[in-house]
């Protein structure tokens, strides 16, 4: 556990994503039933709940990569940093561009590890070599990488481990300087040591970025967030703070969730 | 050589009358010749394994009996890389279309199965609707012509472009896709910058095997590129000059020439090389599919 308690910001800064009454379809089927959640701006907020609750549904709303799936369509209200996500105006690339994400299975490119990171940056205009050589190696610092892969950045991404790859596509996300971050079960493929990595860097990026974090672990919920959000078949089932959630359940579904009843 | 020909007009009608030579050159120094030859005319006439490299470039000549296939040679090379210069944009960006952009609607459905019926149109078809089409309706040349003949064979090779195409482009993991779009890129920067490069080894498996069936195909460029004699076209000259080509002139030589049989040198010499040619494109398909196998195994 994470000794953190006296350092933990209070519950009433801005919030940087907030659903009203948001659904979405897969076609007939509701997945993500009228959820109301507001997740606080620079705060980790974990996400957990048993397979096919809707958890990474609403995750990939968010940054609208469920656009990708056809028959996919929302109801209700998703609004970023005061503007509706599903809005006529909004345009996928910008949002996207906000809104960085790391997937459940680590997806580096088949390019070299220098061009994965700079890929997110050589989309936005032209960057000059040497502000893209300090992007990459921000960013590879940022992700705990650097040590291990600056000397061999002109090497093909699909060489790395497990561990590394997946920390490539947080420096990846990373170089395009999102506000947020999402992460879809960002630990699930991996060992228990490069979990722990991730675990570490999602502690460290707080502050700095607001986290998303859908889980399946419930101990890696209470190690690295602030709030936790509990869904049960596509509903909101609670949303506390971290702590209160895990000691004081106020719904009888959260505890025999969290106690290993079911899921 | 070994009878002289004469003529008997005795009768009311001329007669042929073949004299056998040994008989007239009896008692001369050439006379044990005769029956040497009589005897060894086959194994005499039947090729002999040699390498001679000129055979490739020299010019081909009417009689075929002395001279090579450099013009045959020529008018292959440039019918198969013209049916690709054709063939490959044509396919990918319909394999780009039928997999990234198209729905599932009766429309695309009919466009797949042209595609698929393209396929198993016999290659003779091809060659009546290339001179029916390229050169008598839309008339891209005169008369036979390269550029007629490439158009005919792209037209053959495409269905397999784009369904090789089409795989190589399915079978790019979708985490690929997903990760370019969660950074922001449109859906044809991703395509540019991550699906086409990762999809490219198996494009090209597709693209040098086609080449090789265009190589070879023989019934598209009867009517609309092959003469069975002629110079190496030069390169200025593709758009509007017929040129002889190695599966057309193969069958020709080894079927309508006039000396069929004292030539089997050349008609050797060219199925050997068109078979190279074919072996070798579908050899580098193999390395380039090995390569990607190994590429992907990480």
């Amino acid at each position: 556990m994470l000794a953190r308690d006296g350092e933990k910001k209070p519950v009433t800064c801005r919030t940087h994503v907030e659903a009203r009454n948001f659904s979405v379809f897969y076609g007939a089927h509701e997945a993500v039933r009228r959820v109301n959640l507001a997740i606080p701006a620079g705060q980790v907020t974990a996400i957990i709940g048993p397979s096919g609750c809707g958890k990474s549904t609403f995750l990939r709303a968010v940054n609208r990569m469920n656009d990708l799936i056809p028959g996919c369509r929302t109801a209700g209200e998703l609004i970023f940093d005061g503007q509706d996500v599903y809005g006529g105006s909004v345009d996928t690339a910008v949002l996207r561009r906000r809104i960085g994400m790391v997937f459940q299975k680590p997806n580096p490119f088949p390019k070299s590890i220098y061009d994965n990171v700079a890929y997110g940056p050589r989309l936005h205009g032209n960057v000059r070599k040497a502000e893209l050589d300090q992007i990459v190696e921000a960013s590879l610092k940022d992700a705990a990488l650097w040590d291990e892969v600056k000397d061999r950045l002109g090497r093909n991404a699909l060489g790395l481990s497990g561990g590394q790859a997946q920390r490539l596509c947080l420096a990846r996300a990373l170089a395009v300087r999102p506000e947020m971050l999402l992460m879809d079960e960002p630990t699930s493929a991996l060992d228990p040591k490069a979990t722990a990595r991730i675990e570490e860097l999602i502690v460290q990026l707080r502050g700095r970025y607001t986290i998303a974090i859908v889980t399946h672990n419930m101990q890696q919920a209470a190690r690295v967030s602030d709030m936790t959000a509990f869904f049960f078949e596509g509903v909101l089932v609670e949303f506390d703070e971290t702590q209160n959630l895990f000691t004081r359940p106020r719904e009888k579904q959260t505890e025999d969730y969290i106690t290993g009843r079911f899921g | 050589m070994l009878f002289e020909e004469t003529w008997d007009y005795s009768g009311t009608e001329g007669k042929k009358v073949l004299v056998p030579r040994d008989a007239t050159f009896a008692g001369t120094a050439l006379a044990p010749v005769f029956p040497l030859v009589r005897a060894k005319l086959k194994e005499m006439l039947r090729p002999k394994l040699t390498f001679y490299p000129r055979f490739l470039t020299d010019k081909s000549i009417d009689i075929h009996f002395f001279g090579g296939i450099g013009a045959e040679v020529a008018g292959t090379v440039y019918l198969a890389i013209g049916a690709m210069l054709i063939a490959v944009p044509l396919g990918i960006v319909a394999a780009i279309y039928f997999q990234e952009y198209a729905n599932d609607g009766a429309v695309m459905s009919f466009l797949r199965s042209c595609v698929n019926t393209l396929a198993g149109v016999p290659s003779i078809v091809f060659g009546l609707f290339g001179l029916a089409f390229f050169i008598n309706t839309v008339h891209v040349s005169s008369g036979k012509s390269v550029l007629a003949g490439s158009l005919t064979l792209a037209l053959l090779v495409l269905p397999t472009v784009i369904r090789a195409s089409e795989e190589a482009i399915a079978a790019v993991p979708r985490a690929y896709k997903e990760g370019a779009l969660a950074l922001g890129a449109s859906q044809w920067h991703t395509i540019l910058t991550v699906i086409l490069p990762a999809a490219l080894p198996g494009i090209l498996t597709g693209v040098v095997i086609s080449m090789g069936r265009a190589a070879g195909e023989t019934a598209p460029i009867i009517f609309t590129a092959a003469v069975s004699v002629g110079p190496v076209v030069k390169l200025s000259d593709v758009l509007s000059q017929p040129t002889p080509a190695l599966s057309w002139n193969l069958y020709n030589i080894s079927t309508e020439h006039e000396a069929v049989d004292e030539i089997r040198h050349v008609q050797f010499g060219m199925a050997a090389t068109l078979v190279l040619i074919v072996l070798a494109l579908n050899l580098l398909a193999i390395l380039i599919r090995a390569r990607v196998a190994k590429r992907l195994k990480g």
